[in-house]
C-alpha cells in the first residue's frame, strides 16, 4: 500500500493521500464529473494507482437491477454488511426488490453495496450518493469511513452538499477545470474568499462562525457547537 | 389533504417512502422529463424543449431563466453536468403550459447559489404567475427556506402535512418518519437544551446571527 499516489492529469497535478477521504467540490459545471471519470480511465488507473482495485461509482453509472440483486443474494462473505445497510433503509428481504423499481436513491444504495463487496483498495465516488436522503446518508457514510479505515481503503469523491465536507480529511477545491485549493479541512475552513467566490457554502456551524466572526466575540476559530455556545456564554457573562 | 393552489407544496421523507408516486397521484399528472432517459442523450436542447413547446421565443425565455446562454440550446444533452441538468430539467418544465409545476430533487447537484437562484425562479413562479409548485425532495436545509407547505411520505402515504414550523419544530415526528431536521432547528433546539434560552423561530441564518447578537 502506497502512502499516497501522485496523480498528474489535464495539467493538474496533486496528491491522493492513501486510507484518506478526499472531497473534490467547486461550482455547478466546473468539470469535476469529467475529471473523475478521465481518472479513471484504464491507462490511468494504472498509472497512477498501479496495483490498486480502484472502482469508480457516478449517479449515472448503470444500474443493471436483476444482477445487482442476484449478485448481493447470493455473497455469502459480506452478507451481515448487506442486510446491516438494507435494515438501515428498512428493507427486510432483499428479493422483494426484484418486483418493483427501486426509488433512484434506493437504486444508489444497492449500487454502492455491489461495488463495496468487491473490496477495492480506491473507491472514486462521482456524486454517488446524491439522491439518498439526508437522515440515512449520514448513517452510510459514517458506517463506511469506519470500515475504510479499518480495511485501508481510499475515497476520492465529489459533493456539493456542505455537509458531506465534514467527512473528508482532505478537500480540493476545483473550479474553471483547474485546482483553486488543496489542504486539509480546516485548512479549507479559513478559506471564506474562496468558497463565497465560487458559489460554494460550508457546513452549518462553520458558516456560523463566519458570521459571528464579524462581531469580535472569537479569539480563535471555533468550528464545534457546543464549544460555540459555550464561548459566546462565556463572552456574555464578562460583559 | 390536497395539494395547495398557487403555493410551494413539498414532498418529503426517506430514501425509497415512494414520495414521487404520491406527489404524481396527487398532482394527477404523468408528465415529466427523465433526464436519465437514454433515448433523448443525443439530443440538442432545442430538440428535447420542442418536445414542450413549438415557440421559439418560450424556448429562449425557459432557458434565460434558469442561466442558459442563446447558444447552449445546440448542446447535446450527454454533455450536460449534474447541475445544468437539473437546470435544464426546470426549462423544460417552464415550457409547458400547465398551471402546475413539478420537481424531482431540484437541489441535487446544484452549488448553494445556484440552489437560491432556484427558490428566487419558485418564488416568482408562485407569485407573479400564481403557478402551483410542486418539489420532491429530502435537503430540509434547503425546502425549509421557502416550502409553504409540506407533506411527509411513509410507505407511500401520506403520514403528515403542514408548515415548516409544524413539521420541523416536532422532534419525534421527524424523528418517527426519519427526517432529518434542518440545521438552523437542530442549533436553536441546543441552545435552549444547554442553556434554556429560546431563540426565535428562524429559516435565514442571518435572522439567526440577529437573534444571537441580541439574546447574548
Amino acid at each position: 500500500m502506497m502512502n499516497s499516489y501522485s496523480i498528474k492529469l489535464e495539467k493538474q497535478q496533486f496528491s491522493l493521500v492513501s486510507n484518506e477521504w478526499t472531497c473534490l467540490t467547486g461550482p455547478v459545471g466546473s468539470g469535476k464529473s469529467k475529471f473523475l471519470h478521465n481518472l479513471t480511465k484504464k491507462e490511468n488507473v494504472k498509472n497512477f494507482f498501479p496495483q490498486e482495485k480502484v472502482v469508480y461509482l457516478s449517479d449515472r453509472t448503470f444500474f443493471p437491477q436483476e444482477k445487482v440483486i442476484k449478485t448481493l443474494l447470493m455473497n455469502v462473505e459480506d452478507q451481515k454488511i448487506i442486510e446491516k445497510i438494507l435494515k438501515l433503509f428498512n428493507i427486510s428481504s432483499l428479493s422483494t426488490l426484484f418486483h418493483f423499481e427501486p426509488s433512484i436513491g434506493m437504486c444508489q444504495v444497492l449500487l454502492f453495496l455491489y461495488y463495496y463487496i468487491q473490496h477495492p483498495t480506491v473507491f472514486v465516488l462521482d456524486h454517488a450518493f446524491s439522491m439518498i436522503d439526508p437522515y440515512h446518508k449520514e448513517k452510510l457514510l459514517t458506517w463506511f469511513k469506519k470500515e475504510c479505515k479499518k480495511n485501508h481503503q481510499t475515497v476520492l469523491f465529489t459533493s456539493l452538499e456542505a455537509e458531506d465536507l465534514l467527512y473528508a480529511d482532505q478537500i480540493i477545491l476545483y473550479a474553471e477545470e483547474q485546482i483553486k485549493f488543496i489542504g486539509t479541512r480546516k485548512e479549507f475552513y479559513q478559506e471564506e474568499k474562496l468558497v463565497s467566490q465560487y458559489g460554494l457554502e460550508y457546513p452549518f456551524d462553520v458558516e456560523l462562525y463566519h458570521k459571528l466572526k464579524y462581531y469580535n466575540v472569537f479569539k480563535r476559530p471555533i468550528y464545534n457547537r457546543e464549544r460555540m455556545i459555550e464561548h459566546l456564554w462565556e463572552s456574555k457573562n464578562q460583559k | 389533504m390536497g395539494i395547495k393552489k398557487s403555493k410551494i407544496n413539498v414532498f418529503i421523507g426517506p430514501t425509497g417512502s415512494g414520495k414521487k408516486e404520491v406527489a404524481l397521484r396527487m398532482l394527477k399528472s404523468n408528465s415529466f422529463l427523465d433526464v436519465f432517459d437514454i433515448r433523448l442523450q443525443d439530443k440538442s436542447l432545442k430538440q428535447i424543449l420542442s418536445l414542450q413547446t413549438q415557440s421559439t421565443k418560450k424556448q429562449k425565455e425557459a432557458l434565460q431563466m434558469i442561466g442558459f446562454s442563446e447558444t447552449d440550446q445546440n448542446r447535446l444533452l450527454k454533455t450536460l453536468s449534474q447541475g445544468e441538468l437539473q437546470r435544464f430539467s426546470i426549462a423544460y418544465t417552464l415550457c409547458s403550459k400547465c398551471d402546475s409545476y413539478i420537481f424531482f430533487h431540484p437541489s441535487v447537484g446544484l452549488d448553494a447559489r445556484n440552489k437560491q437562484s432556484l427558490i428566487k425562479l419558485f418564488r416568482l413562479l408562485k407569485t407573479r404567475y400564481h403557478k402551483t409548485i410542486v418539489i420532491v425532495s429530502h435537503d430540509s436545509n434547503w425546502i425549509h427556506q421557502f416550502a409553504d407547505f409540506l407533506f411527509v411520505v411513509y410507505n407511500s402515504n401520506v403520514v403528515f402535512s403542514g408548515t415548516s414550523y409544524d413539521l420541523f419544530t416536532n422532534q419525534d415526528l421527524c424523528r418517527k418518519y426519519q427526517i432529518k431536521r434542518p440545521d438552523i432547528i437542530e442549533f436553536e433546539d441546543f441552545v435552549l437544551k444547554k442553556k434554556g434560552k429560546r431563540l426565535g423561530y428562524r429559516n435565514d441564518i442571518k435572522d439567526l446571527i440577529k437573534d444571537i447578537y441580541r439574546n447574548i
